[in-house]
């Protein structure tokens, strides 16, 4: 989206999800994000997940004030959504409805 | 990806894929295009897009696909689908996220010759009086229970709070109102994000231009539109912002175990569905009917900002500065109608995305200025090319559910645009065409840019060649505003 955050205030978010499955919950938390954007004007980038797994996720995010937004995003969708375990870790592309 | 020997020429600009191409299609897609626009429908994912929505349950007739098709998300971007009433289904993704993205023409008796002098002056007025960019708020906030009025009056009630004329409702598909909106069918995220966006464009592909009427092709019908060779006119390019991505957002996310409760199986998760006469159906009709209120209202208090716009720009330079409205349609909507399928009329939800609804003469709902003409199809190019004001015609009640394009269409992605263009130099190179640009974003113009699109021109030849829309007018642009 391309913003700019204020260093502070820095306001911390409690946020839990539940969904049917992985690729759900994914939307589902990057809505969170980007409903704290646009409403809330503000931003994270730092997440420290509490708990996750393939149904569920508990999570402590780090806010800062949105100064400047570059790049308007309307939807998270699930176009051609697979997400895919390498290792520990996990791949998926996400496309963006803007 | 599919290829064009899997298409069928059935008449000069239609193709078929029929339903036998593969298992689980309901129904044939038909797409209208010529040879090169053909080439182009198969140069992304739209087409097999389009197979996907010939498997959702319950359609009738063909999926349809316009000459100004492109990839989207489950559907594709130009696509019509009918399924049958009651009992058939409704995809918010066969919608779109910009729920009643549309597009309004007010027409001048302005010309070019009057105004020229003071163009730059009426693009820092447009600019300054219609909010447009990222995250930018309107001129009209309010609390969510009048939010809740808007959603239930549409246009309606911007005319109660003196930002509309009668006849501007009047000359707006559905009067600017969809009837059976429930806005307790619409979450409270997204009742937040629509407080204070009422009255603004947004960025994207959204837009305010002012053009000049270039050609005229119909000389009764650009009468009764008020469209005069050599004067302007505005268009204004935007839908449902926030309010309705989220509704389209929260619908998308809960059908997705919908599907499962209903047995439907499906080639993609964005063309998830609910039966028509189910309760999570229901309500998100319910939901989407809100959410086109809210775009008739915003591009309704936008249309007054322009006019505001013009008056201080023009009073006293030119005679008569006011706006007069010619038509507002909707291009991402779903729509209880009746058409005749295989003979017989049938009540089906017309779904349309990037699709324009284009109802013939004679056909009720439309106003009674339009009624024996047919609707006004407005189709805006890119900021660089022709826009189009057409009629829905008989052939288009015939064949496509009384629908017809609705663009020039994307060839190119935004992030190929804007590797390919800068948007500074694209700026200046319009503006030396004669066109004056005020945007926010410069890379958000370099995505815009009019080598993104396809050629307009064509499109309009290939929907009128297959008899689903005529000719009115054909306009270019001298003031384009972007977010």
């Amino acid at each position: 989206m391309g913003i700019s955050e204020a260093e502070t205030p820095v306001h911390q978010h409690a946020l839990t999800l539940k969904a049917d499955d992985l690729e759900i919950l994914l939307v589902s938390f990057l809505e969170e994000i980007l409903y704290c954007v646009e409403t809330g004007r503000e931003a994270t980038d730092e997440i420290v997940f509490e708990t996750i797994d393939t149904c569920s996720l508990n999570a402590a995010l780090t806010c800062r004030p949105v100064l400047d937004i570059a790049k308007e995003i309307k939807a998270v969708t699930y176009h051609g959504l697979e997400i895919h375990q390498s290792g520990d870790s996990y791949e998926t592309v996400i496309v963006f409805d803007v | 990806m599919l290829r064009k020997q899997d298409l069928k020429r059935i008449s000069a600009f239609r193709w078929e894929i029929p339903a036998s191409f593969r298992e689980g299609m309901r129904v044939p897609v038909h797409l209208f295009a010529d040879d090169p626009l053909l080439e182009e429908a198969l140069g992304d994912k739209s087409m097999e897009q389009a197979v996907n929505t010939a498997m959702l349950p319950g359609l009738v007739g063909q999926v349809l696909v316009m000459p100004d098709v492109h990839q989207g998300y489950g559907f594709p971007i130009g696509g019509v689908a009918a399924s049958r009433f009651p009992d058939g289904i409704i995809s918010p993704g066969a919608i779109g996220y910009d729920i009643n993205c549309g597009v309004r023409l007010l027409a001048s008796r302005i010309t070019l010759d009057q105004a020229e002098s003071f163009l730059d002056d009426l693009a820092d007025a447009l600019y300054r009086n219609c909010p447009s960019g990222v995250g930018v708020s309107g001129h009209v906030k309010v609390s969510v229970k009048e939010l809740e009025r808007v959603c239930r009056e549409g246009a309606g009630w911007a005319l109660k709070q003196g930002f509309a004329r009668p006849v501007d409702l009047e000359r707006t598909e559905e009067s600017g109102c969809l009837t059976g909106a429930d806005p307790g069918a619409v979450s409270d995220r997204a009742k937040q994000r629509g407080r204070t966006q009422l009255g603004t464009l947004g960025a994207g592909n959204h837009f305010i231009e002012v053009d000049v009427i270039d050609q005229i092709f119909h000389d009764q019908a650009a009468a009764v539109m008020g469209l005069r060779p050599g004067h302007l006119a505005l268009q204004i390019h935007c839908g449902s912002r926030g309010f309705g991505h989220q509704i389209c957002s929260d619908y998308v996310r809960e059908f997705q175990s919908v599907v499962h409760k209903y047995g439907i199986k499906l080639p993609d998760r964005e063309l998830v569905c609910a039966p028509l006469n189910s309760p999570e159906g229901e309500r998100y009709l319910g939901a989407m009917a809100s959410a086109a209120n809210y775009a008739f209202c915003n591009r309704q208090i936008l249309a007054h900002y322009a006019r505001r716009a013009f008056e201080e720009a023009l009073a006293g330079k030119v005679k008569d500065w006011d706006l007069y409205q010619v038509y507002d349609i909707a291009h991402n909507m779903g729509k209880i109608e009746t058409h005749r399928v295989a003979g017989k009329e049938v009540k089906v939800c017309v779904h349309r995305k990037g699709a324009t609804r284009a109802f013939g003469p004679g056909f009720k709902g439309l106003p009674d200025t339009y009624r024996s003409l047919g609707q006004p199809v407005l189709v805006p190019g890119s900021m660089g090319t022709a826009s189009w004001v057409l009629l829905g015609t008989e052939g288009s009640m015939e064949n496509s559910f009384g629908s017809s394009c609705h663009g020039a269409g994307r060839v190119m992605s935004r992030r190929q645009a804007k590797r390919e263009v800068w948007g500074e130099d694209l700026r200046s190179e319009l503006e030396r065409d004669g066109i004056h640009i005020r945007a926010g974003s410069m890379p958000g113009l370099a995505e815009e840019a009019p080598q993104a699109y396809k050629d307009v021109d064509r499109v309009i030849e290939v929907v009128v060649g297959a008899g689903i829309a005529a000719k009115v007018a054909r306009l270019r642009p001298v003031v384009v505003i972007k977010g």
